[in-house]
Formats: structure tokens, sequence, C-alpha cells
């Protein structure tokens, strides 16, 4: 995965399959993801929205077919793959007994390590200026849910995968994570997301994929 | 790797000594359980002497186990396990960092304390220092077999009694060779068959119970 | 993982996973379940015939000794079935195979009834040995675990609702509790040579004369048999629950068989 940005492949999803207990979520999923592109993951609820994010993001097996991430198959690059997503579930991964600087922190170093200056300044980026000392308990949900948003852009990844991201965001919070996603395709990022509500992004290709069908539209 | 190594056993300590009561807890469990064998038997000196060593390691055992859920649990609850799987590094190298903060907020403790209860159970001198020396080489074995049990039950909502149900069996031979050790000095004999077994035992468990664990983490966060 | 697509490549392992295919599975095992059913029953009352009549009486033990053609193939048969689950079990860890999956989770109380049946036994011989119901024997005590180990695999299983991560979880546990086994075993009989003494056991025979050990080999092939027969039968049943949504399945139930 080392190679050069012009010739990087970007995300190919091939015959994707996925059960839930012994029924069927969807079967033969084929799509792709180029460079500076969103897929927006639509569907009913029990779709297996969620199921096809954490396969994309190597936490499910899927019954049967193959992820390639710029020509590789991921199940043999995990390591590399790790190193090019960034995942935020339901879960934020967020520790309530550290403050927030803690917690990007010990993210960080579980990836590519960064600078105390970078991390004040994703904090101010997201609108958390003047609360990166206190307990993470101390700060509401949608707080939580910005801390875990500087999480993702301190995390150097190409591909971001976000599992309702919106979630317990209020007006300004969505504005900032649009603005944010926006300069990461801008900047040759992909974005995978699952969400209820409607993303409109000015010169960004956003294309929607429905399931349990798997059609793809523009 | 060692960044990533080092930074999460500090972090883990740190929450650790946030949050006091992980490590105070199942050192009060210890003590209490060994004080109730006095109490259910007799405070004969002897009798105590005799039994003394099998209840302070089966006490420990005991602590350990009831501990194991401070291990993954609250990980899995907040999503951090899932972000430690999606790491770059290796998951068994991380899950070796988690369970060395275990045996140092739990293990440890109990070491320092069991000079204490060796003395109220009536052991002579050596007998304590073995007694010392086996939890020294016990207590991170039943942390890191633990952790495969661990994370075989994570997900589940109550794992506790199924949790026993699996790690104690394989607690088995850590208990004999160590209360054996401990009740063989008292005695006078030799115990380095014993402590030899205890730190094989415990290097072979150091190699391969972190790769069990992480497999078991990926089964479990599916 | 990648072993997978290695192995769908190679010609052996093509006909392996054509045969682990559910469906070929269902067909052939429906075809061998009688044979090993039969078999095993005729083994069984020959050796039953051979050991209770024919094979003469101890010098020692009389003609109590005579449950050892229960009680020592049934202990073989709980070591051999959890060995049987490890190895299926990293089998389908490694390369995928359901089937191999289907086989680790109906061996197991099969494997369980085996321990117990071996664990009764030895108590039941250890009443005109011993005088007690139940003595702390090195072999009886390491059948026990063994016993807590096959009654944590089922607790697990039973516990996971997802029958692909039940299975996964059951294998990585069943390959940690195999691993333990050989360390549990030798702890256990060193801790009862040192509190027994000198004291023989009486599980122990330094040699067995001829006219003992055939009705012993008979009844233990037999025991494997009915074993063979037995896990097909569990195992066919899974197959189909697991495959209840696919057309196979579907046309058998139309067919009415």
């Amino acid at each position: 995965m080392t190679q050069e940005k012009n010739n990087f492949q970007g995300l190919s999803v091939h015959n994707l399959t996925c059960e839930r207990g012994y029924r069927e979520l969807f079967t033969d999923l084929s799509f792709t993801l180029a460079p500076g592109e969103i897929l927006h993951i639509k569907g009913e609820n029990g779709a297996g929205k969620t199921s096809l994010l954490r396969i994309l993001a190597g936490l499910a097996l899927p019954v049967s077919g193959d992820v390639f991430f710029d020509g590789h198959n991921c199940r043999n690059y995990r390591s590399e793959y790790n190193e090019e997503i960034a995942f935020m579930g339901h879960k934020l991964g967020i520790k309530l007994e550290l403050t927030p600087v803690e917690n990007i922190n010990s993210y960080c170093q579980l990836g590519s390590p960064c600078t105390e200056q970078q991390i004040m300044n994703a904090l101010e980026q997201v609108g958390l200026y003047g609360f990166e000392d206190m307990y993470c308990n101390q700060l509401s949900a949608g707080q939580k849910r910005r801390v875990a948003l500087a999480q993702t852009l301190l995390s150097q990844a190409k591909l971001w995968i976000l599992d309702e991201p919106f979630t317990s965001l209020d007006v300004i919070g969505v504005d900032y994570f649009l603005t944010v996603i926006q300069e990461h395709v801008c900047n040759g990022g992909m974005i995978l997301l699952t969400t209820h509500q409607e993303v409109n992004l000015n010169n960004c290709t956003t294309r929607y994929l429905q399931l349990p069908s798997g059609k793809v539209t523009h | 790797m060692y960044n990533a190594f080092f930074s999460l056993i500090k972090r883990d300590l740190r929450m650790a000594f946030r949050h006091k009561s992980e490590i105070l807890n199942p050192l009060f469990f210890f003590v209490i359980v060994v004080t109730l064998f006095p109490l259910g038997i007799s405070p004969d000196k002897h009798i105590l002497a005799e039994i003394g060593p099998g209840i302070i390691w089966v006490a420990a055992l005991l602590a350990a186990m009831l501990s194991l859920d401070s291990l993954f649990r609250s990980d899995y609850e907040d999503g951090t396990l899932e972000l430690m799987l999606l790491s770059e590094h290796p998951l068994s190298v991380l899950v070796l960092a988690k369970i060395i903060v275990h045996w140092l907020v739990t293990g440890f403790p109990i070491i320092v304390f069991s000079p204490l209860l060796g003395t109220v159970m009536f052991l002579n001198g050596e007998a304590i220092e073995t007694l010392m020396i086996t939890l020294l080489l016990g207590t991170p074995i039943l942390s890191l077999i633990g952790a495969i049990g661990m994370a075989l039950v994570v997900a589940l909502k109550r794992g506790g009694m199924l949790l026993s149900l699996l790690v104690l069996p394989l607690y088995i031979p850590v208990l004999i060779f160590s209360s054996n050790a401990v009740g063989s000095s008292m005695a006078g004999l030799s115990i380095s068959g014993q402590l030899y077994f205890l730190a094989a035992f415990l290097i072979f468990c150091i190699t391969l119970a972190p790769i069990a664990t992480s497999a078991a983490l990926r089964v479990s966060l599916e | 993982m990648n072993a997978v697509t290695k192995a769908k490549t190679n010609p052996v392992m093509k006909f392996i996973y054509h045969f682990a295919s559910p469906k070929h599975f269902y067909r052939i095992s429906g075809k061998l379940v009688p044979w090993f059913g039969w078999l095993a029953v005729i083994l069984l009352i020959i050796g039953s015939i051979d050991g209770l009549f024919v094979a003469p009486v101890d010098y020692q033990q009389g003609d109590s000794y005579r449950i050892i053609f229960i009680h020592v193939p049934a202990a073989w048969m709980s070591m051999f079935i959890y060995m049987v689950m490890a190895v299926s079990g990293a089998i389908g860890l490694i390369w995928k195979i359901k089937l191999a999956d289907v086989v680790a989770s109906s061996s197991a109380p099969i494997g369980a009834a085996f321990t117990f049946l071996a664990l009764v036994t030895g108590a039941i011989w250890g009443k005109p040995m011993w005088g007690a119901w139940w003595v702390w024997d090195a072999r009886l005590t390491a059948e026990l675990i063994l016993l807590f180990l096959y009654l944590g695999f089922m607790a697990l299983e039973a516990a996971i609702e997802d029958p692909r991560a039940a299975a996964r979880a059951c294998a990585i546990l069943a390959i940690v509790g195999v691993v333990n086994i050989p360390i549990i075993h030798y702890s256990v009989e060193w801790w009862n040579t040192l509190h027994q003494g000198a004291t023989v056991t009486k599980f122990d025979k330094p040699s067995i004369h001829i006219s003992m050990l055939i009705p012993l080999l008979i009844m233990a092939v037999g025991f494997k048999l009915y074993y063979a027969a037995v896990v097909l039968v569990r195992a066919r049943n899974k197959v189909l629950y697991a495959e209840q949504n696919n057309r196979w399945v579907k046309d058998l139930v139309k067919s009415g068989c």
C-alpha cells in the first residue's frame, strides 16, 4: 500500500454475503469506492448497514466475498489496512475516566503518534476548546462524539468508516463534522457512512448504496 | 509497537489509580476469604498450618478470577477494544500490555499482603517466603489464562458464572504445585521442582496466552 | 484466512471442500450411519459376552474387575473425543469448513457422556476395591477435570447466540483445553503420588492377559463405531438446521424424507 497517490485504486468490494443467525442479510454485494468519494449506505433498520460497515472495517467476517484496498485483499494485509482506515462505531472508544487529551493521545498511540499541539488543534477544530482537561464523564453525549471526531481527524487514515456519526450532535456539531468530511474528501480521502440524515455537500461526489438490494445510485 | 505497548500500560495504570476500588476490592476479597476458614473450621494452630497453604492459594485463585472482569469489560463496553482490534500493531502485544497491568493491579497487592495472611495461618518464615515466590510465579499465570476465558465471554451479558467454569479447571496445575511447594517448605523439603514447574508454565503462558486471547477477542467482537 | 483461498486452488483440498459441502455430507453420511451403527451393536454384544463370561477371573479382584470392559474404553473415548473436538475446531478456524464446526459441537455431549460413564464405572469399581465410592485417585480426578472441561465447552456454546461465533469461540476453548490436558494430567498424577505414597493404583495394570485384552479391544472398537454413528446423526441434524434456507434442504423436506 505504498503506491503513489495518483494510481491509488481505492476500495473495491466483491460478492460480499452476510448472515445474521441463519438469515441472510445481503448476498453478492459488490461496489467500488474511488478516492474523493462518499458512499452513503441506506436501508431500513435491520438491513445490515452496521454489519456491512463492521465487515468493511475487518471487525466481522463475511460468509463469503472479499474486500480489496488498493488492489490488495484486506484479509492478508490486516495491519497495513488498519493503518488506512478510521472507524467510528456506535461505541465511541472514549474512556470516561480520562480527559479528551488523554483519550486522543492513547488513540493516536495505537496508530500514528501525534503531538500535544496537534491534539489541541484538533480539539479546537471540533469546538472543544476549553474542555481539554475535563474528564470525559463530565462531557455530554454530543461532546464525546466531538472527541471521537477529533480522533478520526488525527488518524491520517484514507478511508473513514462512520456508523451514524451525527447521533446526538447539535446543529453546530453536525456542521463541524460536515466541514471535516468535506475537507477529507477534497484531499483525496474516502468516506463510507450510514446516517438517516441527508448529507448535502457541494463539490463532493456522493453515491448511495441501497441495502439489501445493493443498488448504487448517484 | 513499543510505543503502543507502553502507552497502553501507562493509560491502564492511570485509569486504575483513578478507580482505586479496582485495586482494593480483590485484595479485600482475598483477605476476607482467608479469614473465613479459621472461623469455619477451627483456630487450632496445627490444623491451620496444615491447610493454610491450600486456603491462601484457593483464595488467591478466586480473587484473581473475580477480578478478571476489569480486564476487558469496560474496554468492550466503551468501544476502546474495537479500536485496539483496528490498530496496526499486533493485537497480542496490546493484549499482553493489558494483562501486565491487570497483574500489577490485582496480583501484585496480593503478593504484598500474603506474609500477613501466612502469619495468621501459622506458616513459618520459610513457608511464607515460598508463598511469596509461588505467588510471584503463579499469579501472572492466573492473569494470563484468565485473559483467554475473559476474552471468550466478554460480549456475553451474564458471563461471570460461565467464566469460572471455563477458567477454574485450567487453574488446577498452578494450585497443585504452588500450595504443595508451600506445604513442602513448611516440612523442610526441597521445593525446586515445583518452582521450576511454575516458572516453565509461566513462560509457556506468556508465549501462548496472548495469542489465544487475541483470537478469542476477535471472535467475541464479531 | 489466506489459507482458504490458497486451499481452494489445491486439487486435494478442492475435493475435501467438495466432500465437506453440507449437501454431500448429508447424502454420504446417511449411507454410513447404519453401517457404523450395526457394526457397533454387533461388536458391543460380542465384546460384552466375551468380557463378562469368557474372559478368565482375575486372581486378585475376582469378577469385579470385569467393569474395565466398560470403564477403560469409556475413558479412552473421553480423551479421544476431546482431541477430535480440538482438531476439528482448529480445522474450522483455519479453513473455514463449517462441517468441522458441526462435528466439534456434535461431539461435545457424547464426549461428556463417555466421561461421565468412565467416572461412574470407576466409582462402582472403587466400592469393592477401596471400600468407598470415591477416592482421589489420579486418573479418576483427571477424568473429573476433563468432565469440567466438557461442561465448560457446552456452557460456552449455549451462551453465545450466533452459531458461527459460538463455533469459533468453542474451537479456541477446545484448543486451549487440549494444550492444557497433558499439563493437568501430569500435575494431578504428581499430586497423587505425593499424597498416596506407594499404594498401587488399581487402574494401573502392569500387564494384561491376552484373553482379557481381546474383549477389551473389541469393546473399544465398538465404542468408537458407536461414537461415529451417533456423531454423524447429530451432525446431520445440525447441518439440516443450519442450511434450512437452502434449496436442497427445502427440496428434501418437500420430498418427505
